[in-house]
């Protein structure tokens, strides 16, 4: 059958200078944004990213509601039924043929220059009182800008993509390892270092930047506003050096020890690397140490497969499928992989009380990927989890109308966080009523 | 109405949208046609539906401009051009427009897209001043304070990757700069710092200490328990191998330490050795590792001295402390040693008896069978005892002793010590010294003189640093953590803010020229040229280039331009099949990245015609990848020029294994991806990106078997798909006899082909300009055609890597004077550099 891909409203919305000059229509205003049910409940957002689709022929279930008959892929989280919401027709407009990283979390397609993410959006309004405003998540180090294979799914005010950090320990030390008497005070003097250093950067690039012409004063200002925020940085750090660490309790969870990363040398189980991230994630949440995580489980083009699961090719090889069953086989065994660490990291949210409900009901998780199946723009497979406490009405299996922007459900997201996003965030056209307490 | 899923646009998506275009290629249209021809045809097939009576989907197209610099108005005709190319619109009850006239507009919208994006990159033709990647900013550390980084000490392993741009990682515009860059660099630079000065001695001195290695028989030893079992025998002197390795548990720690290796650092190993090959035809191996070492062996030789006569065997490398692994010894071993313990007929017959005797309930047999097994030996499981073997026949491998010398320091204080503070004692410790200090080092980290007020801002720093208590050498590694983070040093700043270009000043020239050939800082050379106002000078600059190009730094070359243009990088993508595949050694795909940058280096280094790239007669290959291709007589993992028969097909890039692996899918060959190679690589022609939601070849429907080339011909019969892939297909299915694995086949294999059902390769085709070939001899020789084709595209890489940004149609005529310079000076490199280096647009700002 013919895939109609009308010239819609969606797609004159793309690009910030469309955004602009369109009208905007009150009707499309979510009636719900800024009426969170429960004030003093803390919210956190996590943005999961699965890259290179999955086999969504076994991903969706064959019917709808809450009772859903459940897929082969997501057999794994049957325990957390009610939990989570899986929604069908989703699409994203830039996304498909391994471009979808770039637009995900932006709306700005790979070719042009980005702008900011909504996860960053959501830093600045609910994370400014941690520790970490937001924490860059990935299977892989860096940006990865500019190639296929995004890294990160985070960019600043100024379309500048945040590196991620790939290594648990790491990420680890930088949450909870407490400094030593002798750190604190070479920190202490680094700090103070830092700022003396940055007060004269700003001096002598002010000395270059007369001298400049414009395109390359634009370059410079990049230099500027990284000062400015590292300096607000170094402020921040000061502030929290003064308090401690937090200590959480390690029991039944991974040793965060020794680096553990695909690009590391040294043993490398993803298995147990899942688990650390995942249960990296849940510490922080659990000790407030950020309400916003970002995490490039698979990035596109590379990767995603691993020696320990015996297939026959790489992720990236398989999503080639070309119907041989054998490598729809596959596919959906690596798929169940991921679901069965997803399901993991669910009990492990949900296990943690907060309050009167649990660390699962206070975080709103969504997860998707840049393309269905077979490098398609439209079937994406996108779960919400959580948030039940953010007043998320979970209805198993849901349909959306054919081609819904996958932005509508970061808007719904964003909604039930409180944040308002002006002008309306990317291509959605609204939020996802279904999913929302009435 | 067909089917969508079969548009062939095979994996184009995975190409990327295409960037830049080629300047050989101009529009496909006059400049004028967006009158003459793109609005008729939108008012005749668009308009009555998205015009002003009608706006169905909100969309108008009667008011669309050719102002494709508006994002808005671009965006609009790349849904045009994406429902023209999925042959949604005109919807099916209309009229169908004219091919050749939906040819034209697709393809003018197309072009006018990658005009424009190219010209929002190409910062208006100007150089855009950028910060340096990691590789320069990398290079630029070593050569300003000559220090070698052992691995893991690289300060651009804090850096994550940089952003690239057509595959380049030297564009200005995607050379952004973010706040936690900015503290990665500022942490690189502090550790930098911290290395370079040092205080007092060494914190470890070098040590040599050596292990006898039957000490390991002592009691003490804590593993004498080995001797005797594995075929490890300890006799006076050494200690004999069959098999498997011995170890030196504590014998070989650092004094005052638990460590065999206290500090990163370099070191050598040396053990003393001598082997006895028995009835084995080859040499005994012997290897040494580190327990919990996780760097593999740390080497690996053969052994050919005899017992009378054991010779000293070395290797020095670096190697790190691995403090939190405990019991850390070195290992020594023999390779491919004798199996002694699994599969012994004797034992698993006896095992076997043992068993069937209990199975049977006579348990006295299998007690007397047991008591039989111990007392010839068959000890501990399936362990022979060693005495009732005869080892005369066997390989051994005799270790006298181990040895480890370290921290090895080429100098103290380092080098990076007495470029910043001079030569032996610092006179004064105070701020008349740091003006000192600084004033020699500023010029060489900005690489241009400096000013006062730049060097008194750094003594303030340093001044303050003291006032507040810090030790001189601190507070100078402040100043230095300061210089390396400045904007002076980290941008490739050439100023200017007037409207008309400029002419570079030596000093920037250097610039120029050190990170485009070099990847790092100008020497002290270019400094001295630049500082006597002689670079500048056409006579000098042509020398010097040549200088640059001899010197062992321009592997910069091979490393950046070489790789990020022939996609070396991209070979690693997929891994054929292992069921299809079974003979193919994964490990065999690093050395094709190898051979292609070898090629390169040997075209580079020997001044060869870059013709050679479309046909040569000869290969650069190394052991491994000569056998793969049937070539005799290269040992050795090192590449090197091998002449190549007539009848091979492996001369010029396209010959070569890795450029077919990296153009196939792990099953299938993907000649629609390789002719997008051959076409964005040779020529830097890319064509036009493809509509979205476009899926593969199909796979063979159940009973039917047609070959890659028979499925991509049957579905050039759609018009829409056709148009673009004419001039792509041709490309790609000429280099089908390349199978996934880049072997070179002359029947179908893989996929569904095998036994009987395999019919012959088809290469033949015919060129979008109209060349026919029957076959890959012939479609190189059609290549070699398009010489002036060819290099302009080579031309417009080496200008993006040199200057940082596309070359764009006002750059066509810097582009044609190289290209001609060079075709008429023996198509070399060295020509096309020079050239280049020598034009006006490397030379102004």
């Amino acid at each position: 059958m013919i895939k109609k891909s009308k010239l819609s409203r969606r797609a004159l919305l793309r690009g910030g200078g469309a955004l602009l000059a369109l009208p905007y229509l009150e009707a499309m205003m979510p009636s719900s944004a800024l009426a969170l049910p429960t004030p003093q409940v803390t919210p956190r957002l996590g943005i999961f990213y699965f890259g290179m689709g999955m086999n969504v022929r076994q991903f969706f279930p064959s019917d709808f509601g809450p009772s859903f008959t459940t897929s082969r892929i997501l057999r794994p989280l049957e325990e957390h039924r009610g939990d989570f919401s899986v929604l069908s027709g989703t699409y994203m407009e830039h996304g498909g043929g391994h471009k979808g990283t770039y637009c995900f979390t932006t709306g700005v397609p790979r070719e042009e220059k980005q702008g900011v993410s909504f996860d960053q959006v959501a830093a600045e309004a609910i994370g400014q009182g941690t520790r970490f405003p937001s924490l860059q998540m990935s299977i892989k180090r860096g940006t990865g800008f500019g190639g296929t294979d995004l890294a990160t799914l985070a960019w600043n005010r100024q379309g500048v993509p945040l590196p991620a950090q790939n290594d648990p320990s790491v990420l680890f030390d930088r949450l909870f390892r407490a400094p030593t008497a002798e750190q604190k005070a070479r920190q202490a003097t680094q700090l103070q270092q830092r700022q003396s250093v940055l007060d004269l950067v700003r001096e002598d690039a002010g000395v270059l930047q007369k001298k400049l012409g414009q395109a390359d004063r634009r370059q410079l200002d990049q230099y500027f506003n990284s000062v400015r925020e590292l300096e607000k940085q170094l402020q921040r750090q000061v502030q929290w050096s003064e308090k401690a660490k937090p200590n959480p309790d390690l029991d039944g969870i991974g040793d965060y020890s020794t680096p553990m990363a695909p690009d590391k040398d040294g043993e490398f189980s993803y298995e147990t690397y899942s688990k650390l991230m995942y249960d990296l994630i849940a510490l922080a949440f659990q000790t407030d140490s950020t309400r916003v995580i970002t995490y490039v489980v698979r990035t596109e083009l590379r990767g995603g497969s691993y020696p320990e699961w015996g297939l026959s090719k790489d992720y990236h090889s398989l999503t080639h499928h070309g119907n041989d069953p054998q490598n729809l086989e596959e596919l959906a065994k690596a798929d169940t992989i991921y679901m069965r660490h997803w399901a993991h990291f669910l009990r492990r949210l949900r296990s943690i009380r907060e309050g009167d409900g649990t660390l699962l009901d206070r975080a709103l998780l969504g997860f998707s990927s840049g393309m269905g199946i077979g490098h398609s723009r439209d079937l994406l497979p996108t779960v919400l989890s959580g948030g039940k406490d953010l007043g998320i009405r979970h209805q198993g299996h849901l349909a959306l109308p054919k081609n819904t922007p996958l932005a509508n459900l970061w808007r719904t997201m964003m909604d039930r966080l409180g944040v308002e996003s002006s002008p309306p965030l990317h291509d959605s056209t609204g939020i996802i009523k279904e999913l929302v307490d009435a | 109405m067909f089917r969508h899923s079969l548009l062939l646009f095979v994996c184009l998506a995975l190409v990327g949208p295409s960037a830049s275009s080629s300047l050989a290629q101009d529009a496909v249209a006059p400049p004028d046609s967006f009158e003459a021809v793109i609005q008729p045809f939108l008012r005749q097939h668009c308009v009555g539906c998205h015009g002003a009576k009608k706006q169905q989907a909100d969309l108008r197209l009667d008011a669309l401009t050719a102002d494709f610099d508006a994002t808005d108005q671009a965006a609009i005709w790349i849904e045009v051009m994406d429902n023209l190319n999925l042959g949604e619109m005109p919807p099916a009850e209309r009229p169908r427009p004219d091919a050749a006239a939906h040819r034209q507009v697709v393809q003018w919208i197309a072009e006018q897209l990658r005009a424009a994006r190219k010209r929002a990159v190409a910062s208006g033709g100007r150089v855009l001043m950028r910060r340096l990647n990691r590789t320069e900013f990398s290079n630029t550390l070593r050569d300003l304070l000559e220090m070698e980084f052992l691995p893991g000490e690289d300060p651009a392993e804090l850096l994550p990757p940089d952003a690239t741009f057509d595959g380049f990682d030297k564009v200005g515009s995607a050379l952004m700069l973010d706040p936690s860059l900015l503290e990665n660099y500022y942490e690189a630079a502090r550790r930098v710092a911290e290395r370079a000065i040092v205080t007092g001695p060494p914190p470890f001195k070098t040590h040599r200490i050596r292990f006898q290695m039957e000490d390991m028989a002592k009691p003490g030893s804590g593993f004498s328990y080995v001797c005797g079992h594995d075929g490890t025998e300890c006799g006076e002197q050494d200690v004999r191998l069959l098999l498997g390795n011995t170890r030196t548990a504590r014998g070989l720690l650092y004094p005052g330490t638990d460590q065999i290796i206290p500090v990163n650092g370099m070191y050598t190993i040396r053990v003393r050795a001598s082997a006895d090959p028995g009835d084995r035809d080859a040499p005994v191996r012997m290897f040494v590792e580190r327990e919990n070492g996780r760097e593999g062996r740390l080497m690996e030789v053969e052994v050919t001295a005899s017992r009378d006569d054991p010779q000293v065997y070395s290797v020095t490398l670096p190697l790190d402390a691995l403090h939190e692994a405990r019991g850390v010894y070195m290992k020594v071993g023999i390779v491919e040693g004798t199996k002694l313990h699994v599969g012994m007929k004797q034992y698993n017959d006896l095992e076997q008896a043992v068993k069937e005797a209990s199975t049977a309930g006579d348990h006295a047999a299998a007690l007397r069978l047991q008591a039989r097994m111990r007392s010839e030996g068959w000890v501990g499981r399936n362990r022979p005892a060693e005495v009732l073997l005869d080892p005369s026949s066997l390989p051994k491998l005799f270790i006298d002793w181990i040895e480890i010398e370290g921290p090895l320091y080429p100098q103290w204080p380092p080098r990076s010590h007495e470029i910043l503070f001079g030569k032996g004692e610092v006179p004064r410790k105070d701020a008349a010294y740091a003006r000192e200090i600084f004033s020699r080092f500023l010029p060489r980290a900005y690489r241009r003189p400096a000013t006062k007020a730049e060097v008194e801002r750094i003594v303030g720093l340093v001044q303050r640093e003291l006032e507040r208590g810090a030790s001189f050498e601190d507070a100078i590694r402040l100043g230095v953590t300061y210089t390396l983070t400045s904007s002076s040093f980290l941008y490739l700043a050439e100023p200017n803010s007037a409207p008309q270009p400029r002419t570079l000043n030596d000093y920037e020239l250097a610039s120029r020229l050190s990170y485009f050939l070099w990847s790092s800082m100008p020497d002290e050379r270019l400094f001295e040229l630049a500082a006597s106002g002689r670079l500048s000078d056409a006579a000098v600059l042509t020398r010097e280039v040549g200088r640059m190009l001899d010197d062992p730094k321009s592997q910069a070359m091979v490393e950046g331009f070489a790789a990020q243009w022939l996609r070396t990088e991209e070979f690693l993508e997929f891994t054929p099949d292992r069921k299809i595949y079974r003979d193919f050694d994964p490990a065999l795909r690093e050395h094709m990245a190898g051979e292609t940058l070898a090629f390169f280096e040997e075209i580079l280094r020997r001044d060869l015609s870059v013709m050679n790239f479309l046909d040569s007669d000869f290969v650069t290959v190394n052991e491994p990848l000569a056998k793969y291709y049937g070539l005799d007589g290269v040992e050795g993992e090192a590449f090197r020029r091998v002449e190549l028969p007539d009848d091979s097909p492996r001369g010029g890039l396209l010959g070569q294994a890795g450029i077919h692996l990296r153009g196939s899918d792990g099953v299938r060959t993907k000649p629609v991806n390789r002719g997008v190679y051959v076409r964005e690589v040779l020529f830097n022609d890319p064509p036009d990106p493809p509509p979205p939601n476009v899926g593969e070849v199909e796979p063979n429907i159940e009973g039917e078997r047609l070959t890659v080339r028979q499925r991509l011909l049957q579905h050039q019969q759609i018009e829409a798909c056709a148009s673009c892939h004419r001039g792509i297909d041709a490309y790609g299915l000429a280099l089908e006899n390349f199978d996934v694995t880049g072997t070179w086949r002359t029947h179908q294999n893989g996929e569904d082909f095998r036994g009987a059902n395999t019919p012959p390769i088809d290469a033949s085709g015919k060129l979008p300009n109209g060349q026919t070939f029957e076959n890959f001899e012939q479609f190189k020789a059609q290549l070699l055609k398009q010489q002036d084709r060819f290099r302009r595209g080579l031309v417009e890489k080496l200008f993006v890597y040199a200057l940082g940004r596309p070359a764009t149609t006002q750059d066509r005529g810097t582009v044609e004077q190289v290209v001609a310079e060079m075709a008429d000076h023996g198509d070399t490199l060295r020509a096309a550099i020079l050239a280049l280096t020598s034009n006006e647009a490397f030379q102004t700002k």
